[in-house]
């Protein structure tokens, strides 16, 4: 593990690897859906893409192909390299190894502001559901910040902070779902609150996947710092780093990741819980390493556990924060047995 | 009890919102059941160049609108299923195929190659849903809205209650749209008319004395109640019942037991449910509870078993709604409350 920490080209080596593997994966993932399109039609599909040729397929499902499941897959890769960035840097930055992106309210402030959108109709048509979402997790990012200011702006507050408002945030969200929802509409809201990819469309997709992009070239440059932040404020600011400054910007960035994020595909757990132990346990410490390598674990994480949300149940769509979980515990029970034995 | 709000869904996914103006006559000379032909519809115009032959339908209640205007056979699948189908259109049922009980996938109903989708609420073409309308329009498929789902809203300004009753004009127009829409309107007409002397029929088939009722859709919990404007109103308005729970304008308000008991209606109609998403969903699980609850067995009308079992369907604005008035009439007959 040492030896692959220091060693760039086997570093590098892993990251084309990891890379290679996700554009396999998006590839092996458009054969995969409950309309029986399969590889033949997918392969025949592309081959008319390049050539300009005739595929045989209905345009209805040559969209099913590359206006379905294509940018499905590619909004999983995105969010899942997104969450588990943000899940790498919040427990850097907080020292804490339960810290994930929705350690500061921000998915219940999402989920509440999506469920007002919908159910109480607040705004309702100016900035819609998505809109509420993104408002609802910046103001409850605010909000947790400014509580934690308040109560002495040490990290432990901030996470005491983010859990109280964790718990606000969700109560507020049940007491609407319950005043104002009826079964039909509270089926409708329940993808905030577990997660769903289905369905984006390519603006959701490529807002998605800047926004992870901007913010992990961020998180990159801040990398020293965070690695600094391990070992704590007092040692970070004997190297010289601005604590406060930085601690607030790489908040705002991943609270703006995971906004984004909510936004458009609701609250997907565990990805960023889990997946920085992960990809620590694979490279190390550095964040210059480790955060490029949790983006590509995140990715293909998502892209797999998609497909998984989409046909076990076919032709109905699993939610797929349920698949997360269930899928993922046993795969991080099993990487915390074999870093326990080392 | 789907529709409490039903505006506010459809806000979210409609950017434009639900239009509630009159301008809901068909565009065109296209009544006669030419093509193309469109409608204005919860705040989309619906454009049909053709008529549909593989038709999608995702919620029970534009299902049962298809099927009795007789188009089993251009129907290439239903889905979303809440009670048993209406008795008398079970065998066209059979012929088409059901994707899934609950909500398909997107990619589901796009496998059939789906030329018209219907819907009977906002919140099955949303996000969270099975698609929102535009993701269907940029596979060229045209979708159409149960308009008891999105008008109203200006009226009730998006709370979550209706201060304007909803009636059955709502579920005509349901009726006369798909029917324009799928080149059959003729048999809108016919059914429409069908559908009105049945109500008639059943009106008069009754005379109510003075009786009060509650509906209990479902949940033992926190049950709910239909208040003063949904379906059950119009069964009040038709059979001059009184419902207990009038005064409020939820549709469906979950209340207290407690205040259930105080009411103290002379009839309970409860729904005979087959979903199973919440408690006390069969009529069987609701008279348990009633009759084994300490507060709810000393009501007048547990203690001489005056229930009358209506499906979910029926207490949900829609034709099952007229299905509704004559099962309610029926039921007041036989507990010799009605002459």
């Amino acid at each position: 593990m040492i030896g692959l920490e220091r060693s760039p080209a086997r570093i590098a080596l892993l990251w084309l690897a990891g890379l290679a593997l996700i554009v396999v994966s998006i590839a092996g993932a458009l054969t995969i859906g409950p309309s029986g399109l399969g590889l033949s039609d997918v392969w025949a599909s592309f081959q008319a893409k390049i050539t300009g040729g005739d595929s045989g397929l209905s345009s209805i499902r040559e969209g099913i192909i590359w206006n379905l499941r294509l940018p499905q897959s590619l909004l999983a890769a995105a969010c899942g390299a997104g969450l588990a960035v943000c899940g790498a840097v919040l427990q850097s930055l907080l020292r804490n190894p339960l810290a994930d992106p929705f350690v500061l309210g921000v998915s219940s402030g999402a989920s509440l502001g999506a469920v007002s959108v919908v159910l109480l109709g607040v705004g309702a048509g100016v900035i819609g559901m998505a809109g509420g979402a993104f408002l609802g997790a910046v103001v409850a990012f605010a909000l947790v910040l400014l509580l934690a200011a308040l109560a002495g702006g040490t990290t432990d507050r901030v996470v005491l902070a983010g859990i109280a408002g964790t718990q606000l945030f969700s109560a507020l969200t049940s007491f609407v779902v319950y005043t104002a929802a009826d079964a039909e509409q509270t089926r409708g809201v329940l993808f905030w609150l577990l997660g769903s990819l289905a369905n984006p469309t390519w603006t959701e997709v490529s807002t998605c996947a800047a926004v992870t992009a901007a913010g992990l070239i961020v998180c990159l440059l801040c990398a020293s710092a965070l690695d600094a932040f391990t070992f704590g404020n007092d040692a970070a600011a004997s190297l010289g780093i601005h604590v406060g400054r930085t601690r607030i910007l790489l908040l705002g960035v991943t609270a703006l990741i995971t906004a984004v994020i909510v936004s458009v595909a609701g609250a997907i757990g565990f990805v960023g819980l889990v997946l920085p132990h992960a990809a620590r346990a694979l490279v190390g410490m550095r964040h210059r390493i480790m955060m490029p390598t949790v983006a590509l674990i995140g990715a293909l994480f998502l892209i797999w556990v998609d497909v998984l949300a989409r046909t076990v149940i076919a032709p109905e769509e699993l939610p797929v924060g349920v698949v997360t979980a269930i899928v993922g515990v046993p795969a991080f029970i099993a990487v915390l047995i074999r870093q326990g034995r080392r | 009890m789907i529709r409490r709000l039903a505006l506010a869904g459809c806000a979210a996914l409609l950017l434009a919102g639900c239009s509630a103006t009159d301008d809901d006559t068909p565009v065109g000379a296209s009544a006669d059941g030419s093509f193309p032909t469109s409608v204005e519809n919860c705040g989309e115009k619906v454009i049909v160049d053709a008529a549909p032959q593989r038709i999608v339908s995702l919620n029970q209640g534009t299902t049962e609108v298809l099927l009795s205007l007789g188009l089993a056979d251009r129907m290439v699948g239903t889905a979303t299923w809440t009670d048993p189908v209406l008795d008398s259109l079970a065998a066209d049922n059979e012929k088409v195929k059901r994707l899934a009980d609950n909500a398909p996938s997107f990619e589901a109903v796009l496998a059939e190659e789906p030329d018209f989708v219907t819907a009977s609420f906002s919140s099955t073409l949303g996000k969270g849903g099975v698609a929102t309308r535009k993701q269907f329009a940029d596979f060229g498929v045209p979708t159409y809205l149960a308009p008891s789902d999105c008008e109203g809203k200006v009226a009730n300004g998006g709370d979550g209650a209706r201060d304007q009753p909803v009636t059955l004009d709502a579920v005509y127009k349901e009726i006369d749209q798909i029917a324009q829409l799928t080149g059959v309107p003729d048999k809108g007409t016919a059914l429409v008319d069908d559908l009105k002397a049945k109500v008639t029929a059943a009106r008069d088939s009754v005379h109510v004395k003075d009786v009060s009722v509650l509906y209990w859709f479902a949940n033992s919990e926190s049950p709910y109640m239909a208040g003063c404007c949904g379906a059950p109103g119009i069964i009040d308005r038709e059979l001059g019942l009184h419902n207990v729970f009038d005064d409020t304008t939820d549709e469906w308000p979950q209340i207290n037991w407690e205040v259930v008991a105080d009411r103290n209606p002379d009839v309970l109609v409860i729904g005979d449910l087959t979903r199973k998403s919440q408690t006390a969903e069969t009529a069987e699980a609701k008279i348990a509870f009633l009759e084994s609850n300490p507060v709810t067995r000393e009501m007048d009308a547990v203690k001489n078993k005056r229930y009358i079992e209506v499906t979910g369907a029926e207490m949900n604005p829609s034709l099952r709604t007229v299905y509704g008035i004559q099962t309610v009439a029926d039921g007041l007959k036989k507990l010799g409350l009605a002459d």
